[in-house]
């Protein structure tokens, strides 16, 4: 019974993963439609000539200042473990 | 005991003092470093690099003069200041979209040529106020640690 039932999820799996190849791209093809409008469009768009800023600073913006925030994050934990030996709190002796 | 961690202390500073080869580079490096960090995140919509990039260049920039004199004339509640006020720029910038009818980040600003310095909206503002933001993080996270080190 185990056995049958592993042989139905292994048939099950084979024919997932099959399903998904021979739906792949070509070879060279963009898997992904985005990128060619950001290459084509980016200049008209957002004015910029470093195409790497348009997609960071305006087409992907929330994800800059998210950027932004865990380094604020990263230096209010660093402050926050080194910032208590200088103000009180010290060993009882 | 006080006065044993004490001497510890000032026999820690005497070996820890850096030679005049490390002072008289820092004092030559960096004005370049920092003039060149601004430069990157002044100009990071035209050419390669940007807020980021820039921003740890200008902190390294200081790194190296913590290393070559031990400290900074500058207080370190301005850099925090300096800090805060460039995250809230970088939401202000963003809120230009909201004003001007749009969503929030949207690039409202007029584009203006390519290629110019004064182009692209707001992005080029907001690199500037990321590269300020970044440089004085950095500066601080190694503040806290270097003062860390120097407690023990």
């Amino acid at each position: 019974m185990k056995r049958a039932l592993g042989y139905l999820l292994l048939g099950f799996l084979i024919s997932v993963l099959m399903l998904t190849v021979m739906n792949v791209n070509e070879f060279g093809e963009h898997s992904i439609g985005v990128g060619e409008h950001y290459l084509d469009e980016g200049l008209e768009e957002s004015g910029a000539t470093n195409l790497v800023t348009n997609i960071v600073l305006d087409y992907r913006g929330y994800d800059t200042l998210g950027e932004v925030t865990v380094l604020f994050t990263a230096t209010t934990g660093v402050a926050a473990l080194f910032w208590r030996e200088k103000h009180g709190r010290k060993e009882k002796e | 005991m006080e006065e044993k961690k004490k001497n510890e202390e000032k026999e820690r500073e005497e070996v820890s003092e850096p030679s005049i080869i490390v002072k008289s580079v820092a004092c030559i490096v960096f004005p370049l470093a920092f003039t060149y960090g601004v430069y990157i995140f002044v100009h990071g919509h035209l050419t390669p690099g940007g807020g980021f990039q820039g921003g740890t260049i200008i902190a390294s920039s200081v790194i190296l003069i913590y290393l070559g004199f031990g400290r900074l004339n500058i207080p370190e509640s301005f850099m925090t200041a300096l800090e805060s006020i460039a995250a809230l720029c970088f939401i202000g910038l963003g809120c230009i979209g909201i004003l001007k009818g749009g969503n929030f980040l949207w690039n409202a600003v007029g584009l203006g040529e390519a290629g110019n310095l004064l182009s692209a909206g707001i992005l080029g503002p907001i690199y500037v106020v990321i590269g300020i933001k970044v440089g004085t993080e950095l500066t601080s996270i190694f503040n806290n640690m270097r003062r860390k080190s120097y407690e023990y």
